[in-house]
């Protein structure tokens, strides 16, 4: 059965680059930080210029922008916050992003630009929302720990908007309810300091029966990754109005193939109203290609059981596609110029990714600098000339197939 | 200033009595993060006998399933001997709000360090708010700015554990444990701090700091600033502790020396005087990536030595022969250029080069990939 309606894709956009990828990949939306009140502060983010370049790239293209006010914000901090809701408010930035209610109160004080709840504020059940509601919010970013269905209960209850994560990196805790940064580094967790403690491996001692010591080596506090692509059918269903990705510090692959990977599923089940195993796996297939730590559905169905720790380190994993590089230029005809983010040499197997439709993948013959002079490798931070390829376009990403 | 603290038996509620510890916390375990109490009407009933106050706490955080049992369950306790209830979860005040008469305590421990927020959820709970608890991460100084600033009594932790970590899923059975409740501890390869303490019970996994806050030292000053209620919790450590707790408040300073040698796990007293938890921020930032203003023309892509450099032109700035241009390398080098010549990507001579393409510049020595170019004038 067709469906009008489509939830929203919300994709994240950590630098201006990134926007644009993610855009021009199918996101109706993304979210993105400025320079402060964010929690990503190692992030690049957005400079006043760019913001604006970003919101304007995203409104000729009828795509909405929400900018991430989600620190716990202390006093001093919340006085530089008017002159910047002030120039969010001349972008028309569509919707802020906050979990303090001390951010809650000065956003709607001094600008006109909707709030939407951030899942730092871990709202989880009806009555909380309805809090939330009074408070002034529009949309209910609900916690990860939450069922879809649940999810839906919200939504009827309060008729606000909700968005839940559908894909990304995932807190382990409650999230806004971690403070091992604090303590252990002297960084704030929840003003953009999160060091990631719950990644490394802990030893852990525990006392047996006869009060003996027993110890365990575990990376016992790390989530695997969210995937929910395979439930789309259950965000219809509910009605949750935006699904979101997690992922600011991630590339431009990440930011242009997951955009592109929901984009198609949305508009297929909106289509057909179903979705078929082989697409699923397809789409799944498409995941598995970006940095993950083993995928799970956590929460969306049943409460996350212990297969949803991520008991390995991090980064240990071959990937079947690795960033490449992301096209700079077209120049029909004759060539495209590429940035390299990744090496490949001549011989090895490229693909592009284009905005819409099935990949496209060549042997690389031939390659050379700015400059025409032939190389047999390509250095990152490098351009890149490589011969035309029909249809390719600037800002589709280029993969490596290993 | 009074101690409040939490109590689980008979004898506990004897000695607070005889320390003159008036208010007392009930933690049910299916409320409570870590109560450990099945029952809470008789430890009521003996309190209200001895003209102790009975706080019920209902701290956990609950998805709306959770939340529908929680309800279900709070319906049957009789509440006739409890004297007020504390909450954290938005959703658990507004049913007390709605279907209770309790006076409210509110745990704000987690966040909420602006007087903004907090007048805010003052305003909301109104009358019925008893109690603000905040965090003990806000400095003596801001919490007698906020104690003055908002008219009603706040408690914060001053002997106790330090909660880190609260997560839902259960991540110590997994390892090999089939009780109920796990304690256990664990020492990171990361961090040079070893033992952290760590519970898993009904509620999920709970991590701790290896040491406990403690503001002995410093009870008469948290006098001085008003503070209404110091929370001691010694429900990990030697109840006994109480007495001498007690007997500090009351001005014997010597008692200070004893809690130390018999607490039994390192103390500290946080934030207490500073948190400077934001001033390693500026060093995790790239300052090439600090704030560019309206001169801001693009970024140098591409370097070929002794030949020439490739800027990526930004959106609406173009590059114009003459124009007189600011590189910024990445090691914070400026180079101060006149632009001579400019070229395309297919090395045609242009009079400019519009935003969004490539423009090719005469090599000059020190410009790296990455830096930033600026109008320069």
């Amino acid at each position: 059965m067709k469906t009008a309606w489509k939830p929203e894709l919300l994709a994240p956009a950590g630098n201006l680059e990134k926007l644009k990828v993610a855009i021009s990949y199918g996101a109706d939306a993304v979210y993105l930080g400025g320079q402060k009140f964010g929690l990503r502060a190692a992030a690049d983010n957005f400079t006043y210029e760019e913001l604006a370049e970003g919101v304007q790239f995203a409104h000729e293209r009828g795509r909405q922008v929400y900018v991430v006010l989600n620190s716990f914000l202390h006093d001093k901090d919340l006085n530089d916050l008017p002159e910047f809701l002030t120039f969010l408010d001349s972008l028309k930035v569509d919707a802020l992003i906050v979990s303090d209610l001390g951010v809650v109160e000065t956003c709607l004080n001094y600008s006109q630009i909707p709030v939407h709840l951030s899942t730092q504020a871990s709202c989880l059940n009806v009555e909380a929302a309805k809090f939330w509601k009074k408070m002034g919010v529009k949309r209910l970013i609900v916690g990860r720990e939450l069922s879809i269905k649940e999810a839906g209960m919200l939504k009827r209850a309060t008729e606000l908007e909700v968005e839940m994560f559908i894909h990304g990196s995932m807190c382990m805790a409650y999230s806004g309810n971690c403070v091992i940064s604090n303590y252990t580094q002297g960084r704030d967790s929840n003003r953009g300091g999160c060091a990631h403690s719950c990644r490394f491996e802990y030893s852990i001692d525990f006392k047996n029966e006869w009060q003996e010591v027993e110890k365990r080596k575990a990376y016992f506090m790390s989530s695997k990754d969210l995937m929910g692509v395979s439930l789309l059918e259950e965000f219809f269903k509910e009605g949750i109005d935006s699904v979101k990705v997690e992922g600011r510090m991630k590339g431009p692959l990440y930011a242009g193939t997951i955009s592109k990977v929901y984009r198609e599923a949305l508009d297929y089940y909106a289509e057909h109203g179903n979705l078929y195993s082989q697409n699923i796996l397809e789409w799944e297939s498409e995941l598995k290609k970006l940095a993950h730590r083993d995928y799970t559905t956590a929460s969306l169905v049943t409460p996350a059981g212990t297969d949803s720790i991520f008991s390995e380190r991090e980064g240990t994993k071959d990937l079947e596609a690795q960033a490449a590089a992301v096209v700079t230029e077209v120049v029909k005809d004759q060539h495209i110029i590429v940035e390299i983010k990744k090496a490949f040499e001549i011989g090895d197997v490229i693909e592009y990714v284009p905005f819409s439709g099935a990949t496209k993948a060549w042997k690389v013959a031939e390659m050379a600098t700015l400059g025409n002079q032939k190389i047999e490798r390509t250095k990152p931070s490098t351009l890149v000339k490589l011969p035309y390829v029909s249809g390719i376009e600037a800002l589709n990403i280029v993969r490596r197939k290993s | 200033m009074q101690i409040n603290t939490y109590v689980r038996n008979h004898k506990e509620i004897e000695l607070c009595r005889e320390n003159r510890v008036m208010e007392v916390i009930l933690a049910h375990k299916d409320f409570s993060r870590t109560g450990d109490l099945s029952d809470i009407s008789e430890l009521a009933q003996i309190c209200q006998q001895f003209g102790i106050r009975t706080v019920f706490e209902w701290d956990i955080i609950m998805t709306e399933n959770d939340f529908q049992k929680c309800a279900e369950k709070f319906k049957t306790f009789d509440l006739k001997n409890i004297s007020a209830i504390r909450v954290q979860d938005p959703g658990a005040l507004e049913y007390c709000l709605n279907h209770t008469e309790l006076p409210i305590q509110l745990v704000l421990e987690n966040g909420n360090h602006n007087l903004v927020g907090l007048k805010k959820w003052r305003g909301y709970v109104g009358e019925r708010l008893e109690r603000m608890v905040l965090s003990i991460e806000l400095p003596e100084a801001t919490l007698k700015e906020y104690i003055e600033a908002l008219d009603v009594p706040v408690e914060i932790l001053v002997l106790g554990p330090i909660l880190l970590f609260y997560s839902p899923r259960k991540l110590l059975s997994v390892l090999g444990s089939d009780k109920e409740e796990i304690i256990a501890s664990g020492s990171s390869e990361e961090s040079p701090h070893k033992g952290f303490p760590l519970i898993e019970n009904r509620h999920g996994t709970f991590m701790f700091h290896i040491k406990d806050q403690s503001l002995m030292e410093y009870l008469e000053d948290l006098s001085q600033i008003n503070l209404a209620y110091g929370r001691v919790d010694l429900r990990q450590r030697n109840f006994r502790l109480l007495e001498n707790v007690a007997r500090l408040n009351a001005g014997d300073k010597n008692e200070i020396t004893t809690i130390k040698n018999e607490y039994g796990t390192e103390l500290t007293k946080g934030y207490f005087h500073v948190n400077k938890t934001d001033v390693l921020f500026p060093k995790l930032k790239n300052q090439r990536l600090l704030p560019r203003d309206d001169s801001f023309l693009g970024e140098v892509l591409d370097v070929s030595n002794k030949n020439y450099f490739a800027i990526l032109m930004k959106k609406n700035a173009a590059l114009t022969v003459g124009q007189k241009i600011k590189i910024l390398s990445p090691q914070g080098k400026e180079i101060f250029l006149t632009v001579e010549r400019v070229r395309n990507s297919l090395f045609e001579v242009q009079q400019s080069i519009e935003s969004g393409y490539l423009a090719l510049l005469d090599f000059h020595s020190g410009v790296l990939p990455k830096s930033l170019v600026f109008k320069a004038e």
